[in-house]
């Protein structure tokens, strides 16, 4: 049978990202062009310099994909691209460069959602895993608990009714002097700190158990500050740290183990930018391993923004004869499941 | 030869073929719908109805800037897709020029003008002598005002075009002792024709680039604000090193260190930043041999504006700097029909309130524990239309 192969495009925030991917599992490249060093200056992403960023690097990111695959763009099949969500003039970016390759080239045009993407991660090094399976998503800007019923097919059983697990990070290593980006640097010094030596509460919602709520924690981490800094305490921030993460971490595993009960769910996976954090993706597998399920998470170079998991979401979009027209546009706060 | 124009650089979305002397197709829309969701499918029309070979088109012209960030970049997008997908080069045609372009051999200047907000235009001054389009001033962003002092001093016949001419139609009437006209409906748009027959140009003369090298320019500071400043540096009381300027991106540097050094809860560098880049707000920082001295900023809701920040440098007080940053403020904002303006300040800041007064402030209120660290009373000043 003919290879299909997709060249997929992701602009949604701040890595502008191309990859070609040979029939939605094997990666034939994964170029990413990072502006977190840019953003840095400014203690986070700002949209419109991120939108300048897209547009000076997207032509080189693209042909650098095409040429570490060895293929050219007669050789593909389709073109993907995330379409929603993200920051809108990001996004308007890459679907106005995929639509007009799409156009010249006489392609096939397959709109992404992003979410869908960074589930589809999974996909790449686990060729064994396949729908229906429990799936943990969290970013800087996304916290759902979905099941993957099939291939592009969700049933949403929880998600955060206020802050994104990621947000929470950013927002707590600004309080605590790590700046951007704040997952990883809080994961770092976390590992210095005692995670049981300040107990910060575990928001529970009512009436879902499975929704998720950070910004008690996250105010709890501000007013120990504030506290210790007008009684002129010093403030372990490695135990701060460690604290707060665990905090965070122990209800997205909580809430995760109890959607796999209640589901009979025995299959987990994790997603998502936050996914890449050491302590969650450690806590998860020793839960798992308690309760005899299998563990999936993706290596942490496909939970961040890249175009690979965008590549396998389109390629299983495209198999299922998903089309968009000249006329798509960028839809910022577009909703998982939709279209 | 074969051109291929696109122009999303305002409300207009448009795309054109044009070849040799030839134009083959035009697609010009000026609705409400996004551009993203209209350039591609114009162009998908163009195609279908001229049965055109993509591979045939020698060059894609695009209205490269200023204009709209968002709609540069979709038609720079589009521009630098197809360039990479077809393997051609790409020919970044000046948007205020391609507008120009529209008025072949017209008489006296042309000046077309982009309504940049905040009473500012993207414009440019040009001219046909035998028939060859020359520059006399190239595309830059300017005070309406000032352009049309600028006018009056060249002392020409004007015709006017862009989306400007109706937000400055009274202002020109007023202003302008030249004679001046309004270009016709047909040809006072952007149009992608323009483009690309400007771009044909541009092509035979070789001013082309690569897809992967274009981008969009955005021309958002400019030499003119900047020779704007340096005339407003007389003013400064005879300190003739000093100008008074709106800050740019580049001076955050500087501008934080003072915030710092002087607050106790500083605004971070991205707060700043955020402002900048707003409509809305208004940012002056006044600066002495590339030095910061000080800086202040106001947020403007209709009539009503609110003094964000004033601040000037810990080894510069008492030099009037600050009086001279809240004058130049409200006279800015007045020029804006901002005309009631407020701010707060700590209750114990005596020598800022009596600053205040003198600027006419009056005091309104009290917000209890305002402030933090240490914790503080804000006193509540406005200043009425004089």
């Amino acid at each position: 049978m003919k290879d299909t192969l997709i060249l997929a495009i992701e602009s949604s925030c701040d890595e502008t990202a191309a990859s070609v991917v040979k029939n939605g599992r094997t990666i034939l490249s994964n170029v990413i062009s990072s502006q977190i060093a840019l953003h840095t200056l400014y203690g986070g992403v700002v949209p419109e310099i991120a939108s300048r960023k897209h547009i000076e690097k997207i032509n080189q990111v693209i042909e650098q994909a095409l040429s570490d695959a060895g293929v050219t763009l007669d050789d593909l099949d389709a073109i993907g691209v995330t379409y929603g969500p993200g920051l809108v003039g990001a996004l308007l970016v890459g679907v106005a460069e995929a639509k007009a390759i799409a156009y010249a080239k006489k392609l096939p045009l397959v709109g992404v959602h992003h979410i869908e993407g960074h589930v589809s991660a999974n996909y790449i090094e686990h060729p064994d895993l396949e729908p229906p399976f429990l799936c943990l998503i969290v970013s800087g800007g996304h916290t759902h608990l979905v099941i993957v019923k099939d291939y592009g097919e969700f049933e949403i059983l929880g998600r955060t009714r206020d802050d994104a697990a990621g947000e929470a990070f950013d927002k707590v290593a600004r309080a605590i002097g790590l700046g951007y980006p704040g997952g990883p640097k809080v994961d770092k010094l976390s590992k210095e700190g005692n995670p049981d030596a300040i107990e910060f509460p575990k928001a529970k919602i009512g009436d879902c158990p499975y929704d998720f709520s950070f910004s008690g924690v996250k105010s709890a981490v501000l007013n120990y500050i504030n506290h210790a800094q007008m009684t002129g305490e010093e403030v372990n921030r490695a135990d701060l740290a460690a604290s707060f993460q665990k905090a965070v971490v122990d209800v997205l595993v909580e809430h995760t183990m109890l959607a796999a009960k209640d589901y009979g769910m025995n299959k987990i996976a994790i997603a998502g930018g936050v996914a890449s954090n050491g302590t969650l993706r450690a806590a998860m597998e020793e839960a798992c391993k308690k309760n005899n399920y299998s563990f999936y998470r993706p290596s942490p170079i496909f939970c961040t923004d890249n175009a690979a998991m965008i590549g396998v979401a389109a390629y299983y979009e495209y198999i299922k004869g998903t089309r968009h027209g000249w006329d798509l546009n960028a839809v910022p706060n577009l909703k998982l499941g939709e279209r | 030869m074969k051109i291929l124009a696109l122009d999303s650089s305002g409300i207009v979305a448009s795309v054109a073929v044009v070849e040799d002397d030839t134009l083959l197709a035009e697609y010009t829309v000026n609705y409400k719908k996004t551009h993203s969701q209209t350039l591609l499918p114009m162009l998908d029309e163009i195609v279908k109805m001229t049965e055109l070979d993509l591979e045939s088109i020698d060059a894609i012209a695009v209205a490269a800037g200023p204009g709209s960030f968002t709609g540069l970049r979709i038609g720079s997008a589009t521009a630098k897709g197809l360039g990479l997908a077809l393997k051609k080069p790409l020919v970044a045609v000046p948007t205020v020029d391609a507008l120009a372009y529209n008025l072949y051999d017209a008489q006296g200047v042309i000046c077309p003008i982009m309504d940049a907000r905040r009473k500012q235009v993207y414009t440019g001054i040009y001219r046909f002598e035998e028939h060859q389009f020359v520059t006399l001033k190239e595309q830059w962003a300017a005070p309406i005002e000032e352009l049309l002092e600028e006018l009056n001093h060249r002392g020409e016949m004007v015709t006017f075009l862009g989306d400007g001419v109706p937000v400055f139609r009274d202002l020109i009437a007023e202003k302008l002792q030249v004679p001046y006209s309004f270009a016709p409906a047909h040809v006072n748009k952007q149009r992608a024709a323009a483009v690309a027959a400007l771009g044909s140009i541009y092509y035979k003369e070789g001013r082309t680039e690569t897809a992967m090298e274009h981008v969009p320019e955005y021309l958002r500071v400019s030499q003119a604000e900047r020779e704007r400043a340096e005339r407003e540096s007389t003013e400064t009381g005879g300190c003739r090193d000093m100008i008074l300027r709106e800050m740019l991106v580049d001076d955050l540097d500087q501008v934080m260190e003072i915030e710092q050094d002087l607050f106790h809860v500083p605004w971070t560098k991205e707060g700043f930043f955020t402002f900048l880049t707003r409509d809305d707000a208004m940012f002056l920082v006044v600066e002495e041999k590339e030095k910061i001295l000080g800086y202040c900023g106001l947020l403007m809701v209709l009539d009503e504006g609110d003094i964000t920040n004033v601040a000037v440098r810990r080894d510069r007080q008492r030099e009037g700097i600050g009086a001279f940053l809240m004058q130049s403020l409200i006279r800015l904002a007045t020029e804006q029909d901002v005309t009631t303006i407020h701010l707060e300040v700590r209750v114990g800041n005596e020598t800022a309130i009596r600053l205040y007064e003198r600027m006419g402030f009056t005091r309104d209120g009290i917000r209890k524990a305002y402030y933090s660290d240490p914790v503080e009373d804000a006193l509540l000043m406005t200043r009425h239309p004089q």
